[in-house]
């Protein structure tokens, strides 16, 4: 028995000896070349004499290390690290949002690829790719490495999980062409988010105009949250529809936890110490929002009828009662792309300017709405 | 050999190079059969060259092995069990590797924060291996204890629901980026391999695919009943062991590597049986070999042919294309059975 499970232990062993990768590396010692980030956490930038080195975490673990030197290619002992020289001119921005970052630092024209035109708003970049000028590389959710060969962008930026692009990153890496996944959606707050506008700019060598971009973004977000702060009015704001039995609502710790509390507003999840979104019962969200004074985010729904249609039972809340129902739909092209992914996530001051808007009309806020409407 | 079977391996033969050649030639960036010869002498240019050496080359050989591990793995399992409908996951393999993997994939966000160190330095074809292997141990002490083999196919079948149900949970709680490198990974793909992995992937394929070749006069006796194969000296007990350890490192090394792929498993040991009309596995098995790398090439044709930049999923190929010609397949054998 006991020489049965010394196997079995071997056999395991062996296997996970196998199954492991990337545990190791030696770094240069960085802590007092850290560049002050004010939100964000989901990497880290490093700034060396003739380098910089960037972290990208997920929850406070380095999942990746990228290597951004401008003449000559340092000799680093980092393991796995992946070595770009800057600035970079030919970009493949795989997702909404990095467009709208890099419309913000005014470098669209070095956009050559992107993952899909149904999902792209912004006007330019449709065009081009209309034109055959900006290529579609990854239209059905995975990169078509062929086609990202013949076209040979400087870097990649993408969303999709390390651990799944792995084998994609070095085919693409052998041939020079860096593929960088981003994790800017793990960020818990708005700003945070906003911030990954510098770890573009350190790709593009515009470091001081991005910091000076993100000042303004975050003054105007914390000037909106102190107006929002002077309302002694709190409504009660519920979001999301469910889907199945499920009713998916921001956690306490989530991105939209956090826009909802800086509006000063009362949310019945907003004290939970979780992120992402948690999966409530109908009864459960029934039972605390029944009375919910607004209602945001309802996924695909463009009218009244529309909720109604999903379940009868939505149309017993005040909120749809009162007309308080509003969607983040306002600008969304025919194929469905909706700016409020592309420039709303970049610019999270516009959001909370309209959720302020919207929940706080005593404040009387001149402002027209830019990403929400009520649904008629 | 009868001369029919010789000729109909040669015939297997020729469109198996058939195959690779459409194969290596077909694919978003174009490529001619004149370009392909370059390459081969060494002159072509070096942005195809990389495509074909880091892309179609790997793709091209996952695709033999695979086709080759899951179809041996059919033939297995359908002996096994006796049973036509028995493929190469029903030891809950599959299941196994497809926990270990939603697990590392959805250990980080959601409201299950699995922030773990060692989950999170775990490759996901490690995963797989893992998960494979952990349920195939199980598997393997489990069928010590039973002598039928309708127990253990139940039991695998209830470890499979059991582990899905688990993955289901994940799933439930995991965010819509996880999901999405979920779904993906769950329609298998032969394209996620680079040149380093065909070193192993090929010996374990090969070394499990000539194991079944060794074991195939004695699996053609476990076909004519346990009982009555154990009158001719058949051990039972020792063949089943050998059968459920070659299967777990087939279907673990190819799920590893390209996902869970359907149908192959199931349905090429049918299409070899039908075109070689017999049973024996020493003609069953390389029949089975040569169909399902050549069937798995042509999926893979097939998923390039949109040719806008799209690929389609290699799962939604395999069932399209191989339901119907199974059905085709059985329902003409059918038809001769009652002429």
């Amino acid at each position: 028995m006991v020489k049965r499970n010394n196997i079995f232990f071997f056999v395991i062993t062996i296997f996970i000896g196998f199954a492991c990768g990337n545990v190791n590396s030696t770094k240069p010692n960085v802590v007092s070349n850290q560049k002050k980030l004010s939100y964000a956490t989901c990497f880290k930038i490093y700034d060396f004499k003739t380098y910089q080195l960037i972290e990208i975490l997920n929850q406070q673990q380095t999942i990746s290390n990228y290597v951004l030197y401008k003449n000559e290619k340092p000799q680093l002992k980092i393991k796995d690290a992946i070595y770009v020289k800057t600035p970079v001119s030919k970009i493949a921005a795989l997702s909404s949002i990095y467009i709208g970052f890099l419309k913000q630092l005014k470098v669209l024209s070095k956009i050559m690829a992107i993952d899909n035109y149904n999902y792209v708003f912004n006007d330019s970049i449709q065009l081009e790719v209309k034109q055959n000028k900006i290529k579609e590389i990854a239209i059905n959710g995975q990169i078509n490495e062929e086609l990202a060969i013949q076209l040979k962008p400087d870097i990649i930026f993408t969303y999709f999980d390390p651990s799944t692009v792995n084998s994609k990153n070095q085919k693409l890496n052998q041939v020079r062409i860096p593929m960088i996944s981003l994790v800017d959606h793990l960020e818990q707050h708005p700003l945070g988010r906003a911030e990954w506008i510098k770890f573009f700019a350190c790709f593009l060598g515009n470091e001081k105009f991005a910091d000076s971009l993100f000042l303004v973004t975050e003054k105007k977000y914390n000037d909106l949250k102190r107006i929002a702060a002077t309302s002694k009015i709190k409504p009660k704001v519920l979001t999301e529809h469910k889907l199945n039995d499920a009713w998916y609502l921001p956690a306490g710790k989530s991105y939209m936890a956090t826009l909802l509390k800086d509006a000063n507003t009362n949310y019945f999840l907003e004290n939970s110490e979780q992120t992402g979104s948690l999966p409530l019962s109908f009864e459960d969200v029934y039972s605390k929002s029944v009375d919910a004074d607004y209602w945001l985010n309802v996924l695909f729904c463009k009218t009244k009828t529309d909720l109604l249609k999903l379940d009868i039972r939505y149309g017993d809340f005040k909120a749809f009662q009162n007309n308080h129902v509003y969607n983040n739909d306002l600008l969304v092209t025919h194929k469905g792309a909706n700016d409020y992914w592309e420039t709303g996530l970049t610019q999270p001051d516009l959001i909370l300017n309209d959720m302020i808007v919207i929940l706080h009309p005593e404040l009387n806020l001149n402002h027209q709405l830019r990403f929400y409407q009520k649904l008629k | 050999m009868k001369l029919k079977t010789t000729y109909t391996f040669l015939i297997l033969g020729l469109l198996f190079v058939i195959a690779i050649l459409v194969d290596l030639t077909i694919g978003s960036v174009s490529i001619d059969i004149n370009e392909l010869l370059n390459f081969f002498n060494g002159n072509l240019s070096n942005e195809k060259s990389v495509i074909l050496n880091q892309i179609r080359i790997p793709k091209m050989l996952t695709a033999i092995f695979a086709g080759m591990s899951l179809s041996v793995c059919g033939i297995l399992m359908q002996t096994l069990f006796l049973n036509p409908l028995a493929g190469p996951y029903v030891l809950g393999i599959n299941s196994g590797a497809n926990l270990a993997v939603s697990l590392v994939m959805l250990s980080t966000g959601s409201i299950i924060n699995i922030n773990n160190e060692f989950i999170s330095s775990i490759t996901l074809q490690g995963a797989a291996i893992v998960g494979s292997s952990l349920m195939l141990v199980i598997m393997l002490s489990i069928s010590k204890k039973f002598s039928q083999q309708a127990g253990l196919l139940l039991i695998g079948f209830m470890l499979s629901q059991f582990i899905s149900a688990i993955q289901s949970l994940l799933e439930f709680f995991a965010s819509p980026e996880q999901l999405k490198s979920f779904f993906s990974w769950n329609m298998a793909s032969i394209g996620n391999t680079t040149l380093k992995d065909m070193p192993i992937f090929l010996i374990i394929t090969l070394s499990g695919c000539f194991a079944a070749i060794l074991l195939a006069n004695k699996m053609d006796l476990l076909l004519l009943g346990e009982n009555y194969s154990s009158t001719l000296g058949l051990n039972a007990q020792q063949l089943r062991l050998f059968i459920i350890l070659i299967t777990g490192l087939l279907a673990g090394i190819t799920t590893a590597y390209c996902g869970p792929i359907a149908f192959i498993g199931i349905a090429i040991p049918h299409v070899s049986r039908l075109v070689f009309k017999t049973s024996l596995h020493l003609i069953i098995i390389p029949a089975s070999m040569l169909i399902g790398a050549i069937l798995l090439l042509f999926c893979d044709v097939i998923c390039q042919l949109p040719n806008n930049g799209i690929i389609l999923p290699l799962n939604v190929v395999t069932s399209f294309i191989g339901t119907p010609i199974i059905i085709y397949l059985i329902l003409k054998s059918s038809k001769q059975q009652l002429a």
